[in-house]
C-alpha cells in the first residue's frame, strides 16, 4: 500500500483506511512480533504488542500527509522497534521471576556473533525452502502447528478444513519435512 | 509457547526470513478483526491522552524569569572552576585517593546498569505498585471485578442498557426471532464502542464465542440500518452478590470467592478468576477471566439436569405424558397397528420441543426428531390427526435412573461447561454409569449430550 492510496482512503473514511492498512500488513507485523517474542511471551503478549504497533502506526500516519511511496518500510520499522522493546521488557520480567537468573539477563544483551548469525540464516533459508517444497496447505499447517504452536482446530479455521484432516496432514507433512531435511544433512 | 526443536531456528531472524514467513497465512479472519478492534481502541486512548496533555500544557504558558539565565551562567562558572581546581589539586598530589575513586566507579556502573535495564526497572516498579495496591485494597479490586461481572450479567439478561423502548424491530434468525430496540445509552454508540467497553473489563478468554454480547444467534447487540440495537428480553439475573468476598492473589491473577443469590432466591458460592493483563507500554488492567459455581452448587445443578434427563428419557418411550385414553386413533402401518391417544399436555409437536428447549440444547434435541417429526419415522411418539395432537407409548416399562447426590461425580467444569458422571440403578437391577455434558447457554445450564454405560446387571448375571 502506498501513501497516496492510504490518503485517498482516509479522505473517504479513516476507518476504511485503518482497515485497509491493517489488512495489508497485519500478517507481516505479527510475523515480526512473534519472531522476536516467541521465546519469552505468551500469545496474548504478542497480540498486545501487535495492537500497540498498529495503534502507533494509525496515530503516526494520521491523515497520511507526508507519506510517500510504499508504507511497508515504515510499518516494518515501527514493528521491529516495538517488538524489540517488548522483548527486553518481557525477558526482564521472566528473568526476575526466575530469581534473577544471570544467564537469562546476560542473554538479553549478548553481542551478535556475525559468523554464527550467517550460518543460522543459511539454515533458516534451507528449512523454509523445504517447508515450501511441501506445498500448500501442508507448508502453512507445519508452520502454524510447530512454529506458531496453533491447535489443529485453529489451523482448521484458518484453512477452512476439518481439524481431523489438519491433524492427519500435519503428521504426514512433518514426516516428509524430516526426510527432506535429512537429505541435506539437517536433523529436525 | 510449545517448543519443537528445529523450528526454534526460525526465531529472531533477518528480514529475508521474515518476508518468507509472512508469505504464509498467519491470522484467522476472526483474529484479524479482534486485533484491529484492539488497535483502534488503543489509538483512541492514546489520542485522548495526547489531547488531555495538550490542553493542560496550553492552560498557563510558562515564562522563564530573566534572572534564571544569569544564575545559570554563574552556577556554570562555579562548576567549571570546581572541576579545573579539582584537577589541579589531583595533579599536584600525584594520585587519586582510594575511597572517592571507588565511589565514582560504582556510581558509573550503576548508571550504566540502570540505562541498560531500564525496561526491567520500570516493569519491576509496576509490579511492586500493583502488589501494593492489592495488599492495601484487595476488597476494592474484588468489588470492582464483581461489579463488572454483575453488569455483564445484567446486559446479557436484557437490562442495563438505555434504549428507545418506543421503537421495536423483530428480527428473524435461523432458529428463532428476537425483538430489538435502538440504543440511546451514551456508553454504546456503535459496535466498536460495545467491544471496547467489554474488552476493557473482560479477557478475550471470557468473551470468546457465545459469551460475548455481540455473538451467537440473536446477540444482545447488533447493528442494523446504521444504528446500534439492543435485544429486548426479560431474564432473571444470574448474579446478586452479598457479603464480603474472599480474595487471594498474586501479581498476575486474583481469585475471588463470593456468595451469590440466583434469581429465584437460590444461594450458591461462586469463584471468579481475574487476570492482570499487562500491555508492555505501562498499561495494566485487571479483567474478569472466568467464573464458576462452587462444586456444591454444581452438584445441585447436575442433580437438576439429571432430573430433567430422567423425564426426557421417559418421554422418548412415551411415558410421563398426559393423555386421554377415551379418545383414540388407530394407525395402520407396514409393521402392524399402532394406537395413539389424545394428548392434553401439548397442543402441537413444536410445543413438546419448546418445553424441553429450556433444559436441553438444540444439538441434543436434534437427535430426537423421531419423537415428533413424521418425516423422520412412520410412527413418531407424537402425531397429529385432524389437527389435534395424539401420543403413543412404547410397550416397555418406564425407565427411572435411581441415584442420590453422592452418586454424582464432577469430572470437569468451567463457567460454560460442566461434565459429570452419575452412578445409578434402574428397576431391573442394572447398574449404569451416565456420562453427561452440560453447557451454559444464555446464562442457563442445558444438557448437550449423555451416554450410558452398563456396569453390572442382575438380570444378565454380569458382576459389579
Amino acid at each position: 500500500m502506498t501513501g497516496n492510496q492510504y490518503r485517498a482512503l482516509y479522505s473517504r473514511s479513516p476507518d476504511e483506511a485503518y482497515a485497509a492498512l491493517f489488512s495489508e500488513y497485519c500478517d507481516y507485523v505479527y510475523v515480526i512480533v512473534f519472531n522476536r517474542l516467541r521465546s519469552c511471551a505468551t500469545r496474548e503478549d504478542a497480540e498486545e504488542c501487535v495492537s500497540d504497533i498498529f495503534a502507533d502506526i494509525f496515530l503516526g500516519c494520521g491523515a497520511g500527509g507526508g507519506l510517500v511511496g510504499d508504507m511497508k518500510g515504515f510499518v516494518g520499522t515501527v514493528a521491529k522497534r516495538r517488538a524489540i522493546n517488548a522483548y527486553y521488557r518481557l525477558s526482564a520480567r521472566a528473568a526476575r521471576r526466575s530469581d534473577g537468573n544471570d544467564e537469562q539477563l546476560a542473554a538479553m544483551d549478548s553481542g551478535m556473533d556475525i559468523e554464527a548469525e550467517h550460518d543460522s540464516e543459511e539454515v533458516r533459508r534451507i528449512i523454509l525452502d523445504k517447508i515450501d517444497e511441501l506445498g500448500e496447505p501442508d507448508s502453512t499447517i507445519i508452520l502454524q502447528k510447530y512454529y506458531y504452536d496453533r491447535s489443529s482446530n485453529e489451523i482448521a479455521e484458518l484453512l477452512s478444513m476439518k481439524s481431523s484432516a489438519v491433524r492427519m496432514r500435519a503428521a504426514r507433512a512433518l514426516g516428509r519435512l524430516r526426510d527432506l531435511l535429512a537429505d541435506v544433512g539437517i536433523t529436525l | 509457547m510449545k517448543e519443537i526443536r528445529g523450528f526454534d531456528m526460525l526465531e529472531n531472524a533477518k528480514d529475508t526470513t521474515i518476508e518468507r514467513l509472512s508469505g504464509h497465512r498467519v491470522l484467522t479472519d476472526r483474529e484479524k478483526r479482534r486485533l484491529l478492534d484492539m488497535s483502534k481502541k488503543k489509538m483512541n486512548d492514546l489520542n485522548r491522552e495526547s489531547i488531555i496533555e495538550d490542553s493542560v500544557s496550553g492552560v498557563e504558558p510558562y515564562k522563564r524569569p530573566k534572572w534564571h539565565g544569569l544564575a545559570t551562567v554563574a552556577a556554570s562558572l562555579l562548576l567549571v572552576g570546581g572541576i579545573v581546581g579539582g584537577g589541579i589539586y589531583l595533579g599536584r598530589n600525584g594520585q587519586v585517593p582510594d575511597a572517592p575513586m571507588k565511589d565514582v566507579t560504582a556510581a558509573s556502573e550503576t548508571t550504566a546498569a540502570t540505562e541498560e535495564y531500564d525496561f526491567s526497572a520500570e516493569a519491576a516498579q509496576l509490579e511492586a505498585d500493583n502488589e501494593d495496591m492489592l495488599r492495601n485494597a484487595p476488597h476494592a479490586l474484588a468489588d470492582r471485578m464483581l461489579a463488572n461481572l454483575s453488569e455483564y450479567d445484567a446486559i446479557m439478561c436484557g437490562t442495563g442498557v438505555d434504549v428507545d423502548a418506543d421503537i421495536t424491530e423483530n428480527v428473524q434468525f435461523d432458529n428463532m426471532s428476537a425483538a430489538y430496540s435502538p440504543v440511546t445509552d451514551e456508553r454504546f454508540t456503535d459496535m466498536d464502542s460495545v467491544k471496547s467497553y467489554f474488552y476493557e473489563r473482560f479477557t478475550q478468554n471470557f468473551l470468546s464465542g457465545n459469551s460475548s454480547p455481540w455473538e451467537g444467534e440473536a446477540p444482545m447487540f447488533m447493528e442494523m440500518n446504521g444504528r446500534l440495537w439492543f435485544r429486548q428480553t426479560a431474564r432473571g439475573n444470574r448474579f446478586s452478590f452479598s457479603g464480603t468476598p474472599e480474595t487471594s492473589f498474586d501479581a498476575d491473577s486474583c481469585t475471588i470467592k463470593a456468595d451469590n443469590t440466583i434469581a429465584g432466591g437460590e444461594k450458591e458460592s461462586i469463584t471468579v478468576v481475574c487476570k492482570n493483563i499487562k500491555s508492555w507500554d505501562n498499561t495494566r488492567n485487571w479483567k474478569v477471566d472466568s467464573w464458576a459455581s462452587s462444586e456444591a452448587s454444581l452438584i445441585d445443578t447436575a442433580d437438576d439436569m439429571m432430573m430433567k434427563l430422567n423425564q426426557f428419557v421417559n418421554l422418548t418411550i412415551g411415558w410421563g405424558v398426559g393423555e386421554d385414553k377415551q379418545v383414540k386413533k388407530t394407525l395402520e402401518t407396514s409393521s402392524g397397528t399402532v394406537e395413539y391417544y389424545r394428548c392434553y399436555d401439548f397442543e402441537k409437536p413444536e410445543d413438546v420441543k419448546a418445553r424441553y428447549r429450556e433444559y436441553f440444547t438444540e444439538n441434543f434435541l436434534s437427535s430426537y426428531e423421531y419423537l415428533w417429526n413424521e418425516d423422520v419415522v412412520e410412527t413418531p411418539i407424537f402425531k397429529v390427526f385432524d389437527g389435534k395432537l395424539y401420543h403413543r407409548s412404547e410397550n416397555i416399562d418406564a425407565i427411572l435412573y435411581s441415584y442420590t447426590q453422592n452418586d454424582i461425580q464432577l469430572e470437569s467444569y468451567n463457567e460454560n461447561r460442566l461434565e459429570f458422571t452419575v452412578s445409578c440403578k434402574t428397576a431391573d437391577g442394572n447398574h449404569h454409569m451416565l456420562d453427561i455434558v452440560c453447557v451454559r447457554e444464555g446464562g442457563d445450564w442445558k444438557t448437550d449430550s449423555y451416554s450410558e454405560r452398563l456396569i453390572s446387571s442382575d438380570m444378565l448375571n454380569i458382576p459389579e
